[in-house]
């Protein structure tokens, strides 16, 4: 004959279990908004009567039991939030970038370097036809002083946005180190709950949420070990392992996109990391073409003019600064004699009042094709550094698109999966609580049968 | 698909965000009237109007130095028709002088009138254009090109021509260097005089007359040239000019906003704005908490 308290202990198993439902659900419920948060799922088994093998007896359970708490996860979804978020997180840098560079230019527009060409190659037109009229001199000099220092400003403008993203790298990868470390506490953490039988949900959900913030900043591989660890590589390098989290190494290299340390050279190809140092490459390469801009107006406009005789009298002299080798656009300027004094340009060979030929071959340099712009006119080449920054940053803002509605798709599958509703928990609570109403009734009567043995037997 | 509520709130708000910012860039084309405020807007538009303006700007200095060269050639002709007519003059004067109705006196006569025609031909060769340049002596604009040394006028100018631009590919020489024409219509008139005084009939009609004659085709003939520089210039004036129209209408094209299209746009912006503001604001009113007891 089982236990007359058998009933008591069947029915208050049930409050015990059901209350841990509803703690559950509860659990659920105020974690709504947690970023990250995988829903749990509370697991009853069946309690087994350990006599229940013993020939003659029914197989009577008995009770029920919480048998585990499970975190609703797919992991095959996170490492796609992770390899879709290395995208993003990327392509957002490289549009970010862009879109500064593009804001240096000031195109189209009167306040932009294509208008200042413009109005310097005119004001040689104007000359040719008034050699000797101070006014006009006077226009060469300052529309030549207003052409070099836009040229000259935009390339010290590039140079402080290169030195903020060199910032940037550097504190991204301050970040991917805390992160690392993070992820190599949590792999210690959940390791010696799993140890001790928990079941660490909680920190497993924490450590989710920190590789998807890492992968956003550089590309990832994660692996689990047979102990439950999570293994992290960045391409080549052993980032966070099964005891700790490694050095990033923080020597990194713009151009060939790969950071260093003593042990080796490691890529990057993806992530924010990728998409700063991509940003640099950029930056380097719209340098170089003012460089060649400065170099070329310098050369082009100076070689002519030194053939000249001026007003005074004098030879023809450098109309650009000039320095061997040239400098590029960093310090493009006139020719100290010319700011000082613009009758020193030559508008001719002869020096006669009349001689404009020199200011006539002047004005008409900026459509002629240079050989050192690739054979390109100014105007075109500059036309094209403009339209290539201007196209970059739409195939970014298209390539953002699309990726924050790939990155919008995971996210509705993990949600889907993973994420709490709460009206489903608003129905577990129903459920639970009914349940233990049920249960509690069931206790009642259990008790009032015991009571009525006793007083039984008095 | 199963929703959770976190989703739910997520893509409201997405909804929410991309019809504001729709709406924004809508709002900005407005009120500033431009299409392209950046090359990112339309980076093809953005060439085409980086290169119409700068055609525009040049084409508007192309224009101003054409005028520059009308002054300069309408100066040089004005001259060349008062040298003209001086020739003309004499050339009258020396068949009267060589016709046999002439005596010595009427010939001392002539030689007063030659000797003023001298004075008015030097002040021609000196002309100023109207910024105060000597317009006769190549390109030494500076100081009168012709001298008088005793009978003598001397050329001190050069034979430069003074190009400007009148187009892409177009220069108009605006200047006619006077050596060689009126320092030798000089002499031809000295000669003149000098056989006036000589009293020699023969050479009045064989050599001034005929020097006379020749000076005259000579004088047509540069004019004619000015005449067909000035025809250019003009012909120039105006394609230009209508270029500048064109070029104007197409940059506008490629960076003006065009409002009708525009402001139809922003109203449908509106309205999906509205919608996904009311649809957010109505979908939150339904839960089973509502319905728990």
């Amino acid at each position: 004959m089982p236990s007359p308290f058998q009933g008591i202990d069947i029915a208050s198993s049930a409050l015990s279990a059901f209350n841990q439902g509803l703690n559950v659900t509860g659990n659920n419920i105020a974690n709504v908004n947690t970023p990250g948060y995988s829903e749990e799922q509370a697991s009853f088994q069946g309690v087994v009567n350990s006599n229940g093998s013993q020939p003659g007896f029914l197989a009577l359970g008995n009770g029920v039991t919480l048998s585990s708490v499970n975190r609703v996860r797919n992991l095959y979804l996170d490492s796609q939030m992770n390899s879709v978020s290395s995208s993003l997180g990327q392509t957002n840098s490289l549009l970010g970038g862009s879109q500064q560079i593009q804001s240096q230019f000031n195109e189209p527009g009167p306040s932009g370097v294509q208008s200042s060409l413009d109005s310097f190659f005119n004001s040689w037109s104007a000359l040719a036809a008034n050699p000797s009229n101070a006014g006009l001199l006077s226009q060469v000099q300052q529309s030549g002083e207003t052409l070099a220092s836009r040229v000259r400003d935009t390339y010290a403008n590039l140079s402080t946005l290169q030195s903020q993203n060199t910032q940037q790298i550097q504190s991204t990868i301050t970040q991917i180190q805390g992160l690392a470390n993070q992820v190599s506490t949590l792999n210690k953490q959940i390791l010696s709950a799993q140890t001790s039988g928990a079941q660490p949900n909680q920190l497993e959900d924490q450590r989710t949420q920190a590789l998807q913030q890492l992968s956003g900043l550089v590309d990832i591989n994660v692996q689990t070990s047979s102990t439950g660890e999570a293994i992290v590589y960045v391409n080549q390098f052993n980032l966070v392992n099964s005891t700790e989290a490694t050095k990033f190494p923080t020597n990194f290299n713009s151009t060939t996109s790969q950071v260093t340390d003593a042990n080796g050279t490691y890529d990057i190809r993806s992530g924010q990391l990728a998409g700063l140092m991509q940003n640099s490459q950029a930056i380097t390469s719209n340098q170089t073409q003012l460089d060649a801009l400065a170099n070329t107006l310098r050369t082009s406009v100076n070689s002519i003019e030194k053939t000249g005789i001026n007003g005074l009298g004098n030879p023809g002299q450098n109309f650009f600064n000039d320095a061997s080798p040239q400098t590029g656009a960093i310090n493009f300027d006139l020719d100290p004699a010319v700011i000082a004094n613009p009758e020193v340009i030559s508008a001719g060979t002869t020096g006669s009042s009349g001689d404009g030929t020199l200011a006539l071959s002047i004005s008409q340099v900026n459509t002629q094709v240079q050989a050192s712009l690739g054979n390109q006119s100014i105007n075109s080449y500059y036309q094209n550094i403009v339209s290539t920054v201007g196209t970059q940053v739409q195939s970014y803002q298209n390539q953002q698109s699309t990726q924050n509605a790939l990155q919008g798709q995971v996210t509705q599958q993990i949600q889907s999966t993973s994420g709490v509703n709460l009206d489903e928990e608003m129905t577990a609570m129903l459920k639970y609580q009914q349940s233990y109403q049920a249960a509690a009734k069931a206790l009642n009567i259990a008790d009032q049968t015991v009571q009525d043995l006793i007083s039984m037997v008095q | 698909m199963r929703i959770s509520t976190g989703y739910q709130y997520t893509s409201w708000t997405q909804n929410i965000d991309a019809t504001t910012q729709n709406l924004y860039n809508l709002e900005e084309q407005l009120s500033s009237g431009k299409k392209i405020s950046k090359p990112s807007d339309d980076p093809y538009g953005t060439t085409q109007s980086l290169n119409m303006t700068s055609l525009s700007s040049a084409l508007t200095q192309y224009n101003s130095n054409l005028n520059t060269a009308k002054s300069y050639l309408t100066a040089a002709d004005s001259g060349l028709n008062d040298a003209s007519n001086l020739t003309q003059q004499a050339y009258s004067l020396a068949v009267e002088a060589a016709s046999s109705t002439t005596d010595q006196t009427g010939r001392a006569a002539i030689v007063d009138q030659v000797t003023q025609m001298e004075s008015s031909l030097l002040s021609i060769a000196n002309s100023r254009g109207p910024n105060g340049d000597y317009i006769f002596g190549g390109q030494k604009t500076s100081s009168p090109p012709f001298t008088l040394t005793g009978n003598t006028l001397t050329y001190n100018g050069d034979a430069n021509s003074m190009n400007v631009s009148a187009g892409p590919n177009q220069t108009v020489c605006m200047n006619v260097p006077g050596g060689g024409v009126f320092d030798k219509l000089y002499s031809q008139l000295e000669q003149f005089k000098t056989d006036l005084q000589g009293g020699g009939t023969g050479t009045i009609s064989t050599i001034d007359i005929q020097n006379l004659q020749t000076m005259n085709q000579q004088l047509s003939q540069i004019q004619g040239d000015v005449g067909a520089r000035l025809q250019n210039v003009a012909t120039w004036t105006n394609q230009n000019t209508l270029r500048i129209t064109e070029l104007t209408a197409d940059i506008s094209n490629y960076t003006d906003v065009n409002y009708a299209q525009v402001a139809t746009q922003y109203q449908a912006a509106q309205i999906a704005y509205q919608a996904a503001l009311e649809v957010t604001a109505s979908a939150q009113k339904f839960s089973l908490m509502n319905y728990i007891q």
